[in-house]
Formats: structure tokens, sequence, C-alpha cells
């Protein structure tokens, strides 16, 4: 038997820790090491909030997005632009985690795990 | 809470850090708003956010907070049931404590009106009414004696009818109309009306009649006269002669035709 971790203990062990749970999208595909349903939760999310700052975004003149948190009773999710990548294929990493993180901290993670 | 202390406190969030601009919303109604933006954009803007607040009721989902980052900004917003707060800031560090001191601000605004809905009676219907005479209550509280219950409830009453009655006062800066204007200045806040549109409630009583026919010659002599006031009253002014009731305008003889010399 491999020493591999399966997506349902990662997602109870993020969860146990409340340890923020890391996704990468892009060309309209969502990744993540979680699960298939955390992963559909996370691409709900993007979708809404990517939404909401376009929508936002345009009545302040201000177009491009860089990244955009939401707080929900105790949960925190956002997501980041990867910088680095193609203007016209932007690299996107978001993250869930079940506590209120401060949005500092949790761009600050999303931050890293890019440049991991 | 007053319209001064909701000044007071969101106008020292507004000067905090690198925030640009705090706008206090009530579903689509813009309670306070100091942004660098038009008063018709922010409308926009906060019918925009009304309208994310109610996609994400019908997803059953309650946000309390939303932070967004741009190349030109950072926007904070907090979220508590009908009321919102938006908070324009330029360093993106500093959302964690907007956030805090909006919702702070947040928490302070529902308690004043819900510790002014516990004052005598506690039903639903007397809360509400409380909501909409806060401004009463608290102009009650800041006379700083202590009053009985009853007294302070039948003032608040008593204000209540009082202010229901009569509009805020406004200073008056608009000229007065004179007695040859038939039409008063349209009210600033009216709107303009197109062209060959017709009043129908006030039908000609906005054509400014023209002085013709038995009253042009009344009307030119009052309109002299009152020329000759104001000059009278400039003269007052000046260092020149004063002028008698009786003289005209002007004494002096007219202007002779100069001598051309060769």
């Amino acid at each position: 038997m491999s020493g591999e971790v399966t997506p349902e203990e990662a997602y109870q062990q993020a969860i146990e820790q409340k340890q923020p749970r890391f996704f990468r999208a892009s060309g309209g595909a969502a990744r993540g090491r979680t699960g298939t349903e955390d992963t559909q939760r996370f691409a709900e999310n993007l979708m809404v909030l990517q939404e909401c700052a376009l929508l936002l975004g345009e009545k302040m003149d201000m177009s491009a997005v860089s990244h955009a948190v939401c707080y929900e009773d105790e949960e925190t999710a956002g997501f980041c632009y990867d910088q680095n990548s193609d203007p016209h294929d932007p690299r996107v990493v978001g993250a869930i985690v079940n506590k209120r993180m401060p949005m500092r901290q949790m761009v600050k993670s999303m931050r890293d795990f890019i440049n991991s | 809470m007053s319209p001064q202390t909701l000044t007071a406190t969101l106008g020292a969030l507004r000067k905090a850090g690198s925030v640009i601009g705090v706008v206090f919303a009530k579903d689509t109604e813009i309670l306070y708003n100091d942004a660098p933006f038009v008063p018709e954009r922010m409308n926009e803007l906060v019918g925009v956010l009304d309208d994310i607040a109610f996609y994400f009721e019908q997803e059953k989902k309650d946000p309390d907070q939303l932070a967004f980052g741009y190349d030109g900004g950072n926007l904070a917003i907090v979220l508590d049931g009908s009321y919102r707060i938006l908070v324009l800031h330029a360093v993106a560090d500093e959302v964690d404590f907007i956030a805090k001191a909006a919702r702070s601000f947040l928490k302070d605004y529902q308690m004043s009106i819900f510790a002014g809905g516990l004052v005598d009676g506690s039903s639903i219907e007397e809360s509400r009414r409380r909501l909409e005479q806060s401004q009463v209550k608290f102009n009650v509280a800041e006379e700083g004696e202590e009053k009985p219950a009853r007294v302070i409830t039948e003032q608040i009453t008593a204000q209540a009818k009082k202010a229901s009655d009569m509009t805020e006062p406004v200073e008056v800066s608009a000229p007065r109309p004179s007695k040859t204007d038939g039409a008063l200045p349209p009210r600033r806040d009216e709107p303009k009306k197109e062209s060959g549109y017709v009043d129908e409630t006030v039908p000609a009583a906005k054509e400014k009649p023209k002085p013709n026919g038995p009253l042009r010659k009344e009307i030119q002599e009052e309109i002299a006269r009152e020329k000759a006031a104001g000059a009278r009253e400039r003269a007052k002014d000046s260092t020149g002669p004063i002028l008698a009731p009786s003289q005209p305008d002007s004494t002096l003889p007219a202007p002779r035709k100069p001598k051309i010399r060769r």
C-alpha cells in the first residue's frame, strides 16, 4: 500500500487542522487535492466572486481584478490571480478555509502557494 | 443614531489610513456617501450591490464580508442584513482593520435602533416607529438632564408629531421674485420639464405675463421707482451725494458733444 493521502483524507485533515485547501483554475477547469465535491464548491465560489468583482469594478472604472475574498459564517473563500501567468490564459489560485482568516493572511497564503 | 453621530463616525473612518471613500446604504438607499464619484455612479454601485445581496439570498448564502482587490484600488464591503458599508481604500493590507471598524459601526447602529425600540414596549410596530423617530429621540437625550421615562416618552411623542408636521428648515438663498415677475423660479430639486410639457394641475400660472395693456404704464412706473430706490441704496454705500426720494435716478445733464479742435 502506498503512502499517498487520498482526497478524502486530505479534506478531513485540512478541516481538522483548519488549514486552507488550495485549488488551481485555468482554461475553464479547476483542480484540487481534496476531492471533486470540494473542487466544485471552489469553482462555484470562483464564478460568483469573479462576477461580483467585475460588476462592482465596472462601476468604479476598475476592471483588472487581482484578488477577491468572501467571508460567510466561519468560512473564508477567495481567489487570487497568478501574476506570472499569460494574460490571455490567466491562471487562478483559490483557497477555502473553515475559519475566519484575516484577508491579509489569506492573500499571502495564496501568493505563497503560487510561488511554491 | 442621529445624523451628526453617523456623519462623525463614518467621517472618522473616511479619514483613517488610506481610505478614499465610504458609502453606507440600506438596500438601495444611500444613507451616507463620501466617495470620489458622482452620486449617480454611487447609486448604480449600491444598486449592483443590492442585486448581489439578492443573488446570495436566493442561493441561501449569507456572506457578511467581501473584499475585492483591483489594480487601481481595493473595495471592502461589510453586509449586515439590509445595511451595507462600502469602503474604498488604496492599501490592500488595511482591509482587515477597515472591515473591523465598519463592522463595529454597523453593530452600534443596529444596537441604537434596537435599544430605542425597547424604551417603552418591544413590539415590532413600536420598534419600527422608534426607528423612524430615532432622530427625535437622540435630540432629547442630548439635553443632558435626567428625566423620568414617561416625561421623555411624552416629549418624544410631541417632538415626533411636530417633526411629522414640519419639514427640516433649509437655508433659502434664492432671490425673491419681484412684483412684475409673474412666475416663481423653478425649485432646484424639481426635474426639468421638456419643452411643450403642460402641467395640468397649474395650467397657465407659469407663463410670465408681459406688461401690455392698461397695466403697462403702472408697471413701467414701478420699475422706474425700483431703479431709483436701487440707485439711492448704491449712493448710500458710496461716498457720493445722497438723492432725495423724489429725485430721479440721475440729475446730471446730458453729456455734451466734444468740440473738435483743428
